[in-house]
């Protein structure tokens, strides 16, 4: 279980408007096996919250605790096996790809730093993962900007779960792709979430693609997480003005 | 990649240009049809023929193989200080970069410092206080630019380590050795080696700009730089002296800009397409 | 005024590859029409064809494309310069892109406005102030005197809405102008150009999103490579889609209510 406690990250801004809370005094805490997703829009510190609670930026105050125990971003940085268990997806598929390695060792790279595998296990590993996100194995040798954008995205994910995590956390995993590869990729998702039982942690703008998935969702506003519900299909849970507003975007078909 | 490259006439251009600069470099004392150094005060300002093929230059020393002899000491000169250059530069600007806010701080000031200072008067310090010799201008060279060459690599390293892949390299598990010997080095090298090759035609002209001074070579060193100056004596009955180092200098330096310039638009072409 | 797009084919000259094949649409002052499709279905060609920015090395364009009779295709470069920008104005997807980073919002209207009417200084700075809070930016007065960074993406796409509803323009292409946009601002920005609609302007927009096209409502075009797969009114289109590909459009674009629909 990932928990947050009374977890705030301040940035020094200019002399003027002196420092500002990207994320302020969050608490939650995400239970084993669970689907959650946080919505937002930019600007209200949920890319902030996802590197805090993957290790890669210290917090400004609060504690970050793994079953029960606080951990630091130091711990992060010299745990291998610490840092297998929370992996993260970035955004921008194809910046998140160094534009120098080709996808077999994109996928390899958290292979060789937090696992030690024999060769042969490493190759195996790696087909079976791209198999497993029906990446064609002919792609193993291309460089990652020859990638389609689902492609991309495809090959952040084959990463993230190489390291064999049990908790992953998707950062704006679909913005950038249209609505059709969007849906594919979510589709991926859940059937990934529901094969390899890991706790999930969504986070996006969009809350249909919120809604379509999580069984828990917090809206968060200003660095504040003003609604956490659990959802079971009746939007109607949602009562926060600014949930309702991010409701207003979805599109109502009539059935 | 490189056969792109070598479709395109400016690269290829550039290329034979520094190839002919190169070869003529290392096959001086084959081409050349007399010792550069021989003084013949009995044939001054010879005209060109014969014996030698462009004339002679004040004391009788036969041009074309000076300015053969010349490549050499360009050449000789600045391969080495830019590979110090981009040792220097590629060591202390990552280190910069990678070793936390204070050390940035710190080597920030310092370049600032070198930057302050205008070559020249570098060089006069140095060579003032060391001597003339060849090492020594190249010390000049590489004190009076080596801030520029951290500057430059601390900016692409910069921006690179800004970038989502780095990010991405951290949460699977690689140390900071690993992201800047895996990520960050292999990403900025190409970057940095178009930066190089211009630079060349600046230690080049550098390098000739001392020389035609005065600093730094023996008197009668067939350096170009060197040899305008003495062709300054002759400047109005004999001006085609001037012209012919000049030349070289002009397209020696031509060569290596032209050049870094097309491997420039190779490697960013994003850029410039534009 | 009216603008008829008829048989418009878009071929991309180095592949020899037809990217658009024979559309038509007509869109007249008041009326709105959306075009739909993934990326790669020619929708943004198509935009830009209207107006005037396909590279002309790299693309050819064949057709008819008229505003009120006058083919644009085969107009003279100084007549259709008279067009954009007057009665033809174009939104793009990044508004940056259309402003002078190093101007202040306020002296770039004015200019604009300056070089088509007699008005006085104090004049246009009245008709700039109305339009910017007609366009629905809150603080027209602040707005006039700011810099474009130091307005959001959302802000700066309705600034845009403000300069076409000063200028005269009847009919507004606009490429995917909320895309880069979150929510409340998206939906801000939508109303503006309803607002516009209201004012007797023309749109025809483009974008991958059937919620946007849902909020403007109008006429709806749904395209893929290259072609229109089906069209009619928006409340049409959603309620009794006839082509599978809308089909599954709707249901990727509207992934929470078949996640209620399987509860």
């Amino acid at each position: 279980m990932l928990e947050a406690k009374c977890l705030s990250k301040r940035y020094e801004k200019g002399a003027s408007s002196g420092a500002q809370y990207a994320v302020k005094q969050v608490n939650f805490s995400l239970e084993d096996g669970s689907f959650c997703a946080l919505v937002g829009e930019s600007g209200s510190g949920k890319s902030t919250l996802a590197r805090l609670l993957c290790g890669v930026l210290p917090p400004t105050e609060g504690s970050i605790l793994l079953d029960g125990a606080p951990i630091s971003c130091k711990q992060f940085y010299r745990n291998p096996q610490l840092r297998s268990k929370i992996q993260m997806v970035l955004q921008d598929g194809k910046s998140a790809l160094d534009p120098r390695f080709s996808v077999y060792r994109s996928i390899a790279e958290p292979l060789r730093n937090l696992k030690h595998l024999s060769g042969a296990e490493e190759r195996e590993r790696v087909y079976g993962l791209m198999e497993e996100l029906e990446l064609p194995v002919t792609l193993a040798q291309r460089k990652a900007y020859e990638l389609s954008g689902g492609q991309q995205k495809r090959v952040c994910i084959a990463r993230a779960l190489a390291a064999e995590p049990e908790i992953i956390i998707f950062d704006e995993a679909v913005s950038g792709l249209d609505v059709l590869l969007q849906k594919n990729v979510l589709d991926l998702l859940k059937r990934l979430h529901a094969q390899f039982s890991m706790s999930c942690l969504f986070i996006t703008h969009d809350m249909d693609a919120a809604l379509y998935l999580a069984d828990r969702v917090m809206v968060m506003q200003n660095g504040v997480i003003v609604e956490d519900r659990h959802f079971s299909g009746d939007a109607d849970c949602f009562t926060h003005p600014y949930s309702r507003l991010l409701l207003s975007s979805v599109l109502s078909v009539p059935l | 990649m490189c056969k792109k490259l070598l479709k395109d006439p400016q690269a290829l251009v550039g290329l034979v240009l520094i190839v002919l600069v190169l070869g003529v470099a290392l096959l001086a004392p084959v081409l050349a049809p007399n010792d550069p150094k021989l003084i013949d005060t009995t044939g001054k300002y010879l005209p060109p023929g014969g014996r030698y093929p462009l004339g002679t230059d004040q004391l009788g020393r036969c041009v074309l193989s000076r300015l053969l002899y010349g490549a050499r000491y360009s050449i000789v000169i600045s391969i080495p200080t830019l590979l110090a250059l981009s040792v220097i530069g590629l060591l202390v600007g990552t280190v910069s970069v990678c070793a936390g806010k204070k050390v940035d701080f710190t080597l920030n000031m310092v370049c600032d410092v070198f930057i302050a200072f205008p070559a020249l008067i570098i060089a006069i310090a140095v060579i003032g206080v060391l001597g003339k010799g060849i090492e020594n201008i190249a010390i000049s060279v590489l004190i009076a630019t080596w801030a520029w060459f951290v500057r430059v690599v601390r900016s692409y390293a910069l921006t690179e380590m800004g970038r989502d892949y780095i990010l991405a390299a951290r949460i699977s598990g690689c140390n900071t050795m690993k992201i800047v010997f895996q990520h960050l080095l292999p990403n900025i090298i190409p970057q940095f080696l178009v930066y190089v090759s211009t630079s060349m035609a600046s230690a080049i002209i550098m390098v000739s700009s001392f020389a035609f001074l005065g600093l730094g070579l023996p008197a009668g060193t067939p350096e170009w730089g060197a040899m305008l100056n003495d062709a300054r004596t002759g400047l109005y009955s004999h001006p085609e002296l001037l012209l012919y180092p000049g030349l070289c200098i002009l397209l020696t330096s031509a060569g290596f800009n032209l050049f870094g310039e097309a491997l420039r638009d190779h490697l960013t072409p994003e850029e410039t397409s534009l | 005024m009216n603008l008829c797009v008829k048989d418009l084919c878009i071929t991309a000259n180095r592949e020899n590859k037809a990217l658009v094949r024979g559309i038509g649409f007509s869109v007249s002052q008041g009326e709105s029409l959306i075009l739909l499709g993934q990326s790669g279905s020619g929708k943004t060609l198509t935009c830009r064809a209207v107006m005037g920015l396909l590279e002309p090395r790299r693309f050819s364009a064949r057709g008819e494309i008229l505003l009120d009779g006058r083919n644009l295709l085969t107009l003279s470069l100084r007549e259709r310069q008279k067009i954009y920008g007057g009665e033809l104005a174009f939104i793009p997807q990044n508004p940056m892109t259309a402003l002078d980073p190093s101007m202040r919002i306020g002296a770039q209207m004015d200019e604009t406005l300056a070089l088509h009417s007699p008005l006085s200084k104090a004049e246009r700075r009245k008709k700039i102030l109305e339009s910017l809070s007609e366009a629905g930016l809150p603080d027209a007065a602040g707005i006039y005197g700011a810099y474009p960074y130091m307005l959001s993406g959302g802000m700066l796409q309705r600034v845009l809405i403000a300069m076409t509803m000063m200028g005269d323009a009847k009919i507004v292409i606009a490429d995917e102008p909320t895309t880069a946009l979150d929510v409340v601002h998206r939906n801000e920005t939508i109303h503006s150009f309803l607002q516009l609609r209201q004012n007797g302007v023309g749109i025809m927009m483009v974008t991958h999103d059937f919620s946007v096209a849902v909020q403007l409502g109008g006429h709806v075009m749904i395209m893929k490579d290259g072609i229109i797969v089906e069209h009619g009114s928006v409340h049409e289109v959603l309620t009794n889609p006839r082509a599978p590909y809308t089909r599954a459009l709707i249901a990727a674009s509207s992934l929470s209510h078949t996640r209620t629909g399987e509860v």
